[in-house]
This record gives C-alpha cells, structure tokens and sequence, in this order.
C-alpha cells in the first residue's frame, strides 16, 4: 500500500486512505503538502456517513484524469489525445489504429460516467450534503456530479412537485402565480402529432 | 467543453481553520463568513430549508443542467429561482453546459395552418412550438444550429429568409441579399462569437448557376458578395456543414465542392465516390467529420445502406458502417422507396417517405435504434435536428 493520508470527520470517525484517493480533494492535497505528513487531517464539517460516500467517489477516480473538463454529449471530444476524427490523426498512425485508440478512451470514460450518474441516483437529502462536501473539500468531479444529481431530480417534476421535493416554499401570490403559468401553458399542453 | 462550474464559487471555512493543523485556510471568503454563518456553527439547523440556502451559484449549476423545455417548468416555483433563470448569468451557464441530447423539429405548413413541434429524443416526449410570430410567407424550413431555425419563403414576388429563436420566440427577417432569389441556404452559428452566418450558394430555381455566392453576418447585418462557384455539375442541392466549410457532391468533376466561409472560395475535393452509389446524402458530424450516407447496388436483394466517412487526409471515402438488414427492409419496403437523411453531432437519423418512421445511427456507438415514440403523419412534413438553447443571437 502507497502512502496514506488519515481524516478524521466531524463525528470522530478515523479513514486511513490511500494518497491518490485522498489528493481527489484539492483542500486535502494542499493541507498534506504542507509537512503534516504524520497528523491526522480534521473535517469536521463532513460527518463519517457522508465521508464514506465522498471517499467511495475518490477512490473509483483515483486513477482516471478528470473526466468532467471533457463530460459532454458529443463523445468525440472525451478523448484527451485524439481529436476524434479518423483522419485526423498524425500522419505516423494509420486510421485504423487511430479510432482502435480512439475507442479504448472513449469507452473508458464513458464507463466511469456511468458509474458516477448511477451513484448520483440517490435521494436529494445525500445529494445535497454531498454536494456541500465536494465545494467543501474542492472535488471537483463530484462537485459536477452532484450539481447533475440535483438537475435529475427536477425532472418531469411540475412546480408543486418541485417544490415538495427541495423543500422550498411558494412566495408567489396565486395571482402572480396564475401568470408566469399562463406565459408558459404551450408547455403543459398534452400533445401527440 | 470548458470546465463548467465557475472558480469563484464560495465555500464555507475549510478544515485548517478548525483545529490543530498549523496551515493558513485556503479558499476562505471574507464575505461568506456572514451569510453562512448559520451553517458553520449549528449543525442541527443544516436540515431545515437546506435548499433554500444552497448558495446562488451552486444553485445556478443545478438549474442549468435542467432540460431545456423544462427550465420553463422552474419559473414559479419559488421568487428566489424565478429570479435566478432571469439572471444573465444563468443563461451563460445554461450555454456552457452541453446539449442534453438530441431533438427532432417537424415543420408543417399550408396556406391555412402550420405545425411546429420538437421530439426530445432523450425525454421522448413532443412538445409543440407555438410560433405566433410567423409571418405567412414563411413556408420552407432551411435549418436548424446552435438553436437557431432558419426559414424562407414568398412574399408576393419577393424572396425572403427569417432566422429565430423557438425557445425565446425571437426572431429576424433578414435584409435581402444583393441578388434577391430563391436560393440554396445554409445556416451556421457560432457559439464562441454569439453571432451567425447564411450562406447563400446554388443557382436560383432556373438552374442558374452563374450567381456569386453570398455570406449573410448577423454581426453586420449584411450580406458580403462571394466567389461564383465554378462550373461543375452537381449531383444534388444537399449540403454539409462542418469545420467552416460548405461541402457539395459534383459529378464532374467526380468529387467534391468545397466553400471556405473564412476565404470566400471554392475548391475542387477529387473524392473519388464507391462504386455502384445510387444516392448520397452528404452528413456533416463533429468537428471535422464528414460523412457520406447512401445506397449501393443496382439489385434490391443486394442492395444496402452505407456510411463513409472522407479521409481528408486522403481525400477518400472510408467505409465505417453498414444498415442492418432487418432495418433496411422495415425501412424501406421496396427497393424504390426513397428515404431521407440528415444529420448532426454524429447523430445520424433516416426517415422513410412511405412510412412515418425514423431511424437512428449514433456513429459514435455504433448503434442502431428506433426513434421510439416519433412519428411523421404528413407526408410534406420538413425535418431536422435541432438544438434547444437559451442563447441571445437574436
């Protein structure tokens, strides 16, 4: 085992991690950079449930690049080396073995996409403490996932589902309501071609 | 795609500041020591309302990923979000975040009615467009980028192109160009410029040919006169669209006719075309990749559908996919049937004209499907991809 970093969360409970895993926190690399290789590192504004779950993200990202500066529709642009295309490849690589290399990348990140909108699948109460760990702590990709958990969550939800789910309440007068309702009714409206 | 959640996000005290270890805080905020204040001393309070004291731009992510059609959904839920999907900020993260998959746009008009509709591929759902502002003259859908749609028709004698926003409902008539006729349209959007381009080539509908290409800038509003495209015989009026350049199929010269929007010229690509092609559409993708979708083989019980896609390098077709069988019989019942293609973002989507069905291939995946729940009634129904986006072009 690699050199090991030791957190404590807001409840008291110890995790014993591996660097790689750990340093997917910015705030947690920069504080062990700092000759405090033998202390433990406190967080108390994380408790161990929701610790577990973060470190459950870093390790499956411990060893892949970022794959959130390049998460798009377009799978073309996931690939760090390549610019996607058959052809465009150097003129030393065949375009065979160009897209081979191409597909290698593509799948593996597509995999690890997965992977994370499936762990995002979670009631909006986690996504939301996870969501404050990750700016917390400055992960960027989970801070990415969960903002995306949270986008899901609002889907196919009308107002009043949204509202019961965020726990938000309605400052709109029935009035004021009615209104922006009627601008966009042409949404609502039931419609097969 | 640029990294998509803002720096200068906040963030509440970091571990340093708490205990023992001898480190300045990082990321600490002077200013949001008071707002959350609240949250980094009672604990016990997080739980009540910890939506509503998510911080603004935090917040502004989560809305920005939410479908296009549904962000209108968001308004009245609360003063606090109505008022942040109004923010000019939203709308910049809403462009930053990538399309969230892609839609079909049916457009139907007569003299008397018209039908807009987009099919969200990944909702699976329709949603109609209303589209009040259409003048009546506006009768043929050109395309659709970037979220903008572009269509033209006749006004009496005149020949006019109108450009808009479905989304937005707002829209353009443009200037006429320097010779007003019908002509081949394409129009392109530039995201990173916020502006657009139609680039008008072809000859009018007397098969003319000798008309100088014309460029329309949305930044100008203007129309810039262009090189006339040399004499060649095309093998059809379909276009592509990608990395800047225009891309048509010739016959003779075998090959293709390229216009460079940056240069204002044509140039001859002597793509030689595969054997025994009956008919290629010509399919822009991402970035530089171009493809070529057609038929092959004289015979019905030989033939099939293929994909190429041009080696610039090379400037040869490669081949990178063939139809299934089973989805070229249901495609297209007798060998005759003609069907349409179009493309974008490696999306690639067959429509059969005898039957109201679509089919996808995601060249990307390699996948062929269905487009479950998309179905074409009328038969002069226009079609294309297009992209819902809040973006200010117009």
């Amino acid at each position: 085992m690699g050199k090991t970093i030791k957190l404590i969360s807001g409840d008291g409970e110890m995790f014993e991690v591996e660097e790689a895993v750990a340093f997917q926190s910015n705030i947690i690399k920069s504080l062990a950079d700092e000759d405090n290789a033998d202390d433990c590192i406190p967080l108390p504004r994380v408790d161990s449930q929701i610790l577990s779950k973060v470190l459950e993200f870093c390790r499956k990202h411990a060893n892949s690049p970022s794959v959130h500066t390049k998460f798009a529709a377009i799978p073309s642009e996931l690939c760090p080396k390549h610019d996607g295309s058959a052809a465009g490849a150097s003129s030393s690589e065949s375009s065979s073995a160009h897209s081979e290399t191409c597909r290698a990348c593509y799948d593996a990140v597509m995999k690890l996409v997965q992977w994370d909108l499936e762990f995002v699948k979670v009631d909006l109460d986690l996504i939301h403490h996870l969501l404050k760990a990750a700016n917390y702590l400055d992960i960027e990709d989970l801070m990415f996932m969960a903002v995306e958990g949270a986008a899901n969550a609002i889907r196919g939800n009308n107002p009043e589902e949204i509202r019961k789910l965020f726990d938000l309440e309605n400052d709109f007068t029935p009035e004021e309501e009615k209104e922006i309702l009627k601008e966009y009714s042409w949404l609502d409206d039931p419609f097969e071609p | 795609m640029s990294r998509s959640i803002s720096p200068s996000m906040s963030r509440s005290i970091s571990p340093s500041r708490q205990k023992v270890v001898k480190t300045k805080p990082r990321g600490f905020d002077e200013e949001s020591v008071s707002v959350f204040a609240k949250i980094i001393h009672s604990d016990i309070h997080m739980e009540d309302h910890i939506w509503a004291l998510l911080p603004e731009d935090l917040l502004m992510e989560v809305l920005a990923r939410v479908p296009p059609f549904l962000i209108f959904r968001l308004m009245p839920v609360c003063r606090r979000w109505n008022s942040i999907l109004q923010d000019r900020s939203f709308l910049a993260a809403h462009s930053r975040v990538p399309s969230h998959g892609p839609c079909l746009l049916t457009f139907w008009k007569s003299s008397q009615a018209y039908q807009c509709s987009v099919f969200s591929l990944p909702l699976k759902t329709w949603y109609k467009i209303p589209f009040a502002f259409l003048p009546d003259w506006a009768f043929w859908l050109v395309g659709s980028s970037g979220g903008l749609l572009c269509l033209s028709g006749y006004d009496g004698l005149d020949f006019k192109i109108l450009v808009c926003n479905p989304l937005t409902q707002t829209w353009k008539v443009l200037p006429s160009m320097h010779h007003n006729q019908q002509r081949q349209l394409t129009l392109v959007v530039d995201k990173v410029d916020c502006t657009f381009k139609v680039i008008a080539t072809g000859g009018d509908i007397l098969g003319d040919q000798t008309l100088p290409t014309e460029v329309y800038y949305s930044r100008l509003d203007s129309w810039s006169v262009h090189q006339v495209m040399p004499a060649v015989t095309l093998c059809s009026s379909k276009m592509a669209f990608c990395d800047s350049r225009l891309y048509l199929e010739t016959l003779s010269p075998l090959g293709l006719m390229m216009y460079r929007v940056d240069m204002g010229q044509w140039e001859h690509i002597p793509a030689k075309f595969p054997r025994s092609l009956l008919d290629g559409y010509l399919v822009a993708g991402a970035k530089k990749r171009l493809f070529l979708v057609g038929r092959i083989g004289l015979f019905s019980t030989l033939q099939s559908i293929r994909i190429w896609e041009l080696d610039h390098a090379k400037t040869a077709w490669v081949e990178i996919s063939r139809m299934p069988p089973k989805y070229f019989r249901a495609l297209l019942r007798l060998s005759a049937d003609r069907f349409d293609c179009f493309g974008q973002d490696n999306q690639i989507c067959f429509t059969s004209w005898n039957q109201g069905k679509g089919l996808l291939y995601d060249v990307d995946k390699k996948a062929w499907s269905w487009i479950v729940g998309w179905v074409i009634q009328l038969c002069s129904t226009q079609v294309c991809f297009y992209q819902p986006r809040f973006d200010k072009l117009i």
